[in-house]
């Protein structure tokens, strides 16, 4: 019985806002503005989300997010399962200070070395190919810094990821892959015929993490994409874009209930996706939770 | 470790098995290698050098001008910049105390949702919520949304003093009953806190969840056999199994709350990077506070992990 109250406080804390940012974003001024209106608007209206949606530059800020979240988490599973199966299986020296490296530069701010990384991506110019390509260096304000970046493990929060395989990997039975050395496989084919399948698990538990975060984050698109469209940032910019795309002037103040439906309008079109998306995989992520192995 | 036949001369052509392992490591780890060698140590070390020199970055001939200036950043930093110094002790204060508590609350919601109950999926659901929702975007929205506050307070009065609680009007509550208004004032806070607690404790509440799973049940039954008490099976059991994961939940919330994106000392440092005046001038500033910070970072996750796995108990690893 305590726990089902405990439980309910929790998630009445947890709720709230979102509640809140649901019915703010379904009123129209006069509801707003009424004060005898708290949380049940007396008209319905989607008008929010249609100022939102045209400010936000759907189409274009819809399909970077898309391809960074699905895409780049694929590209990150790859390349950390291999490495991860590396450095969990075959040692080496040096592997060990690589990893510990790897796992650490989890600990680094960001800032302390994301502008250097800026400057890579802007100057990059291998054998003056790109200049070739594009007429200019540097490959900013594509896909490509993230896409490089993921294919090298390097990409958001690759360190926590990698640091759950190694653990992972550890703990699977050597017994697997020598029964296989024994048939004949050779280390690619045991890689992907012994090692992928069981590590389900922990592919899916990563690759759950992955897509979340990389979903909302607005840092690394802000740095490395400054001109590219994408849901984490436009949401992040809001204010400006909304002037931009109405050229109304009365969205120049902070606080008018208009600007405000539509913001909170904004946000839940960027948080429901992924709402949606985690509810429906949440039974197959605990279950894969417990399976994965973390733990010893 | 290397070793080649010296006894027949068509065998020594060939790797042993061991050098082969070490070559396919290797070819397994060589794009995590690449990257963390490009991406990382080496703007690590251009971050490093720059933190020793002024720089100036003039647009129109697009060169950059280094000056050395050994630790004169750092002294600047340190000494001379009115705010960093308190930034940085606030921020370290604020964790120390943040981060026990998130471990703590997430240790008692992963208790919550391990057992089977009717509404455990539902349950979890709610739990993961935050962690599902929580983007710099949507909080930054949050925090300068003044009609969400309004909206909770009808009478549109004392918007700034007291977060989301008002609607209930729980503070007026508080104080009708009779409460002294330091006491009020606290309460309020505490339950404000709840939510901050709350939403950053997503992947430790995962972690912790995960822990209390690989238990095994055979275990708990023998203790209660032998006739253990809740307490004890709860401290020589439970606790002693998941300390691993404790600490490394400890380590997570430490660098969580070192990279959040509204922590106070990232904020002076982007501050300098790209507000301070002189378009350029505040990178050598900046890289220093970095590293200044870093270090302190650095020396903390290094104690609370020495002290920590000499205090966790280890399965034997196998």
């Amino acid at each position: 019985m305590v726990r089902y109250l405990l439980i309910l406080g929790i998630s009445f804390v947890i709720l709230y806002p979102l509640l809140v940012k649901i019915t703010v974003s379904l009123m129209t001024e006069k509801d707003l503005m009424d004060l005898t209106v708290k949380w049940i608007p007396r008209t319905l209206t989607l008008e929010n989300y249609r100022v939102a949606i045209r400010a936000l530059k759907i189409e274009d800020s819809l399909v970077n997010s898309l391809f960074y979240t699905v895409g780049i988490t694929l590209i990150q599973l790859l390349s950390c399962t291999l490495a991860a199966y590396g450095f969990a299986r075959y040692r080496y020296p040096g592997s060990s200070l690589i990893l510990a490296i790897l796992i650490f530069s989890l600990a680094v701010p960001p800032y302390t070395y994301s502008n250097a990384v800026y400057m890579e991506f802007r100057f990059f110019d291998p054998f003056g190919l790109i200049t070739l390509l594009k007429g200019s260096e540097g490959i900013v304000n594509t896909m490509w810094p993230f896409i490089i970046k993921a294919a090298l493990c390097q990409g958001l929060r690759n360190g926590l990821y990698i640091f759950l395989m190694v653990q992972f990997f550890r703990n699977l039975p050597a017994e697997l892959e020598e029964a296989a050395n024994v048939d004949g496989a050779g280390m690619v084919k045991v890689f992907f015929r012994i090692i992928c399948p069981n590590a389900v698990p922990i592919i899916v538990t990563v690759g759950v993490l992955s897509i979340v975060w990389q979903w909302n984050d607005s840092y690394f698109t802000a740095q490395l994409g400054p001109r590219m469209d994408f849901l984490a940032t436009n949401v992040l910019n809001i204010q400006d874009l909304l002037r931009e795309s109405t050229g109304v002037t009365d969205f120049m103040q902070q606080d008018t209930a208009r600007v405000s439906a539509a913001k909170n309008a904004a946000a839940m079109v960027m948080s429901f996706p992924i709402i949606l998306f985690f509810a429906v995989i949440q039974k197959f992520f605990a279950e894969n939770l417990a399976r994965s192995g973390i733990v010893g | 470790m290397v070793t080649k036949s010296r006894k027949n001369p068509i065998q020594s052509r060939r790797m042993s098995m061991a050098q082969k392992k070490m070559l396919a490591g290797f070819l397994f780890t060589l794009p995590a290698i690449i990257g963390v060698i490009w991406l990382f140590l080496i703007p690590m070390g251009k971050s490093l050098f720059t933190s020793f020199h002024h720089v100036e970055i003039s647009l129109q001939s697009k060169s950059t001008e280094y000056t050395f200036m050994g630790f004169e950043n750092y002294r600047t930093a340190l000494a001379r910049d009115p705010t960093f110094n308190q930034t940085l002790v606030e921020s370290l204060v604020q964790m120390l105390t943040n981060v026990p508590i998130i471990v703590f609350f997430s240790f008692f919601a992963a208790t919550l949702v391990n057992s089977k109950f009717p509404g455990r999926s539902i349950a979890r659901f709610l739990f993961f919520l935050p962690l599902v929702t929580a983007s710099a975007s949507v909080m930054t929205l949050d925090s300068s949304d003044v009609f969400q506050q309004a909206m909770a307070n009808t009478d549109f009065k004392s918007i700034d003093a007291g977060g989301f609680l008002q609607g209930l009007e729980v503070s007026e509550l508080l104080q009708y009953s009779g409460l002294p208004e330091g006491l009020a004032d606290f309460i309020m806070n505490a339950i404000n806190g709840v939510f901050k607690i709350i939403s950053l404790s997503g992947v430790q509440i995962i972690i912790l969840l995960a822990a209390l799973q690989s238990v095994p049940r055979s275990l708990y039954e023998m203790a209660i056999v032998e006739g253990a008490t809740q307490w004890e099976i709860f401290w020589k059991i439970t606790f002693v199994l998941i300390s691993p994961m404790l600490l490394i939940c400890l380590l997570y919330s430490i660098i969580d709350s070192f990279t959040a994106y509204d922590n106070m000392v990232l904020q002076a440092i982007e501050y300098q990077l790209y507000t301070a005046a002189g378009y350029g001038q505040g990178y050598g500033l900046a890289a220093a506070m970095s590293w200044i910070y870093f270090l302190v970072m650095a020396i903390l996750l290094g104690a609370v992990g020495l002290i920590g796995s000499k205090l966790a108990f280890y399965y034997d690893k196998g």
